[in-house]
């Protein structure tokens, strides 16, 4: 019986060994990747001018569609950023997603709404629109106010109305950046064709100084939790994203910010309503149709269009945004899972899909396993202590060394945070992270396997300062 | 065998922690030498772009030269200076950067054209092409050969070079060149303007690709090329859809009086996309016997043919309205009298401002 019992020990423990190495070895190889790519960017992008894309006739226009579902405390700024944004062509879509809060009325006043009887073509079935709103203050406005069907179903119902062939999708509480359209369309300038989704970086606007709808001052913010998210984050955009983009097996472009061919959008039947990952679905689904269709396709992500969101400061909601997040990339990837393996599909389904399924969909489980056994052998009494001991602090080491990496990509790149303490908080965070916050978040993880299990669909409660608050601070 | 593990996890232990440190450490001093070279940058940026500024307001070549002269030593900060200018200001003003460029750095970037870096020769490419001039047409003619993306800063860079052979180069290379996308030569050719006309002109009797013909056509509206509209009549019938697309869109931006006939003929095209811009061209021209063709497009099953329609109808004046209305008021075609009741409120939309 101690033999066997010895048996499984070693063989949870060599395999949790041996994932946790290899998924922080493939993070080391996306980072590098991204290194190398994120300089050759900025290196091959010097003195492009940008207002020449204003005088050129093949510039697509763009319609932004932003769900707003119970958003009234950031509504405002974030339209008003959207309509300061500096771009040919463009139209603001604003889908009110059946708020119970005074989402609509406060852009109605805002904005002088009036109900308009614009017709437009229902491609993608929704949920029923209640009215559609206009501004005469700004043409380039529209509000839909629906009856609520979550948000893949409010991003139909705005590419149902969108008129131009690019849509633009992003989250009604994030705030873009003035010329981000600018850089993120320059794909689809120069490769019109192939070039299906481009997404851009996303960064959180907790700490930051935000006036006119746009962030005048980068900071860090003061909640330790956003500080570890902070950290997160660039090492997922500025590491994962970008390396896997340059690998062409990119499957999520975030929700908050993505731009998308529209017609191709539509083949596809919008995005499913009956998924919580839309945005992450969206995506796998359309480099599935390409694969189908033998079409050569393109999504690219472009480290430089910012787009600022804000981040969860308490455990109880960051922890229903993650799980959430998890059910989503879930549900997307068994979905698609005819991909997996299959040579059909080329690079998304012999390394992307491994790579999502093994290590984003699976690992949360493998990363639980491994503590819930490291606590069990600490109880039965089955483990050498130093060798744990120092195990753990090589686990520690190797996460902050992800990290440092992250940031000297961030350094070498874009630089947004303009003071040296801010590195150095970061870095700081970076180490803290291993210390029970990346626990927390492996076992929120893990725990959406079993909300999806039980059919759980809701999205969860997000509570929000609102930018407008944020800006009353020093 | 747990002895080895150990042992290998103190010295994995111990390189990382080096590397760690050594790697946090770089970050830091490099953030340090940074912070530097930006302040100083700043306050040499504010003196050259003093000196830069007198000389563009005085016209003062002379002024130009000497401020060349002497901050030559600092490219970067000059480069910068001049490029900001660049975006802003043409005519006399332009002329006065370019000496600057002409005396302080051509003969480094003329260098950098030859490096053995992608980055440095693109770079290069895209600053001469800001201040180019006809003696530069050799040497980026040479680029011309060179990777993709080179090849199209070259391409760009040649279009404002003020000769026609630069041009004539450029347009060569678009209908040779199967590399990158021709999509990205479309937008460096717009660039040209009318220069473009009598290439453009002969690239079309070449009978090229379907794909570089839609561009063509294309490039004749979007400039537009006014004079080349007589030429596009024999493709509205050519069996590629977006050629014929392309070509109603052209026609429809020309706005010319002798392509009435054939956008009536192409509003009946079998391609609903080719119909929507014929209907869309017929608003542009405003003739009021297009109100038939007009009034029958906003009964079309293609929801763009009734948008274009409803458009056209809405610039015909009070019978294109009182067509609409009709449309508004009918039973039988729920969508097209949607289409009209949008417009007629648009119109009054537009009427209370």
């Amino acid at each position: 019986m101690d033999g066997a019992l010895s048996f499984l020990f070693q063989a949870v423990t060599y395999t949790v060994l041996a994932f946790f190495f290899l998924v922080n070895s493939f993070y080391l190889l996306f980072l590098l990747l991204s290194l190398g790519g994120v300089i050759r960017f900025r290196r091959m992008n010097r003195y492009v001018p940008l207002k020449d894309i204003f005088s050129n006739p093949m510039t697509k226009p763009i319609s932004i569609i932003a769900p707003a579902f119970n958003e009234e405390a950031s509504i405002l700024e974030s339209v008003r950023s959207l309509l300061a944004l500096e771009y040919p062509l463009f139209e603001v879509i604003v889908v009110n997603d059946g708020s119970s809060d005074a989402t609509l009325e406060t852009l109605v006043r805002a904005f002088d709404l009036r109900v308009t009887h614009r017709v437009f073509r229902k491609s993608i079935d929704t949920a029923p629109i209640r009215a559609i709103y206009a501004s005469p203050k700004d043409r380039k406005l529209l509000v839909v106010d629906k009856v609520n069907g979550k948000k893949a179903d409010a991003l139909n119902a705005g590419l149902n109305v969108a008129r131009y062939p690019l849509f633009c999708a992003i989250d009604a509480d994030s705030l873009i950046e003035r010329d981000a359209l600018l850089k993120v369309v320059r794909p689809f300038l120069d490769d019109p064709e192939r070039t299906v989704g481009v997404g851009g970086i996303i960064r959180l606007s907790n700490g930051c100084t935000i006036r006119g709808g746009q962030v005048v001052r980068v900071g860090m913010p003061r909640n330790p939790l956003a500080r570890f998210q902070v950290v997160e984050y660039l090492r997922a955009f500025l590491g994962g994203r970008m390396g896997m983009s340059l690998l062409n097996c990119l499957l999520i472009i975030s929700g908050a910010f993505g731009v998308f061919r529209k017609d191709i959008a539509l083949e596809i039947g919008g995005y499913r309503r009956d998924t919580i990952g839309e945005d992450m679905d969206l995506v796998v689904r359309l480099r599935r149709h390409c694969h189908e269709r033998r079409r050569p396709f393109r999504i690219a992500f472009i480290p430089d269009p910012i787009c600022w969101t804000e981040a969860p400061e308490n455990l109880r909601v960051l922890a229903r945004q993650r799980n959430r997040w998890h059910r989503g990339l879930i549900e997307s990837l068994v979905h698609n899972i005819k991909m997996l393996f299959n040579p059909r599909y080329g690079v998304t389904g012999l390394l992307a899909m491994p790579f999502y399924v093994v290590f984003e969909m699976i690992g949360p489980l493998i990363e639980v396993l491994g503590y819930v056994a490291f606590a069990a052998f600490l109880v039965t009494g089955n483990i050498d202590h130093p060798f744990a001991v120092r195990f753990f602090l090589l686990a520690v080491l190797y996460g902050t060394l992800l990290s440092l990496v992250a940031v000297m990509l961030e350094e070498l790149s874009f630089q947004r945070y303009p003071r040296l303490a801010d590195i150095v908080v970061i870095v700081a965070f970076g180490v803290l992270e291993n210390f029970l916050f990346r626990q927390f978040l492996a076992f929120v993880r893990a725990k959406a396997f079993l909300d999806l299990f039980r059919g759980k669909t809701e999205w969860g409660k997000m509570e929000r300062k609102g930018f407008s608050l944020k800006e009353e601070r020093p | 065998m747990d002895d080895v593990l150990s042992v290998l996890v103190t010295y994995i232990f111990l390189f990382l922690l080096l590397l760690s440190a050594a790697l946090f450490l770089f970050i830091l001093l490099r953030r340090l030498v940074i912070q530097h070279r930006e302040a100083v940058f700043r306050i040499r940026y504010l003196e050259i772009e003093q000196e830069v500024l007198q000389a563009i307001a005085a016209g003062d070549i002379s002024a130009a030269v000497a401020a060349a002269l002497k901050h030559r030593r600092r490219p970067e900060v000059l480069t910068q200076v001049l490029v900001n200018f660049a975006e802003m200001i043409s005519g006399r003003g332009r002329e006065v950067l370019r000496t600057i460029f002409d005396h302080a750095l051509k003969r480094r970037f003329l260098k950098d054209l030859r490096s053995p870096f992608v980055a440095r020769r693109l770079r290069a490419t895209r600053l001469i092409g800001l201040f180019a001039a006809s003696s530069e047409r050799a040497l980026l003619v040479d680029l011309l050969r060179d990777k993709p993306i080179v090849r199209l800063a070259a391409a760009n860079a040649l279009t404002h070079v003020p000769d026609r052979e630069s041009l004539a180069l450029v347009f060569e290379a678009f209908e040779k060149d199967s590399g990158p996308d021709i999509h990205a030569y479309a937008n460096i050719i717009f660039g040209a303007g009318q220069r473009i006309e009598p290439l453009v002109r002969e690239a079309l009797s070449k009978n090229p690709s379907p794909e570089r013909l839609s561009l063509l056509i294309e490039l004749v509206g979007a400039i537009p090329l006014r004079s080349l509209a007589p030429l596009l009549p024999p493709f509205t019938r050519h069996p590629d859809k977006e050629v014929r697309i392309k070509t109603a869109k052209a026609l429809a931006a020309l706005r010319s009086p002798d392509s009435f006939d054939v956008l009536i003929e192409m509003a009946a095209d079998k391609d609903w996309e080719v119909q929507a811009q014929a209907l869309r061209g017929l608003g542009n021209l405003r003739n009021p016997e297009a109100l038939e063709v007009l009034s029958k497009g906003l009964f079309s099953p293609a929801w763009h043919v009734r948008w274009n329609a409803r458009e056209g109808l809405l610039s015909l004046g009070p019978e294109g309205v009182r067509r609409l209305r009709e449309a508004a008021e009918q039973k039988e075609d729920r969508f097209a009298a949607d289409m009209a009741r949008m417009a007629l409120e648009t119109l009054s939309d537009t009427r209370g401002h």
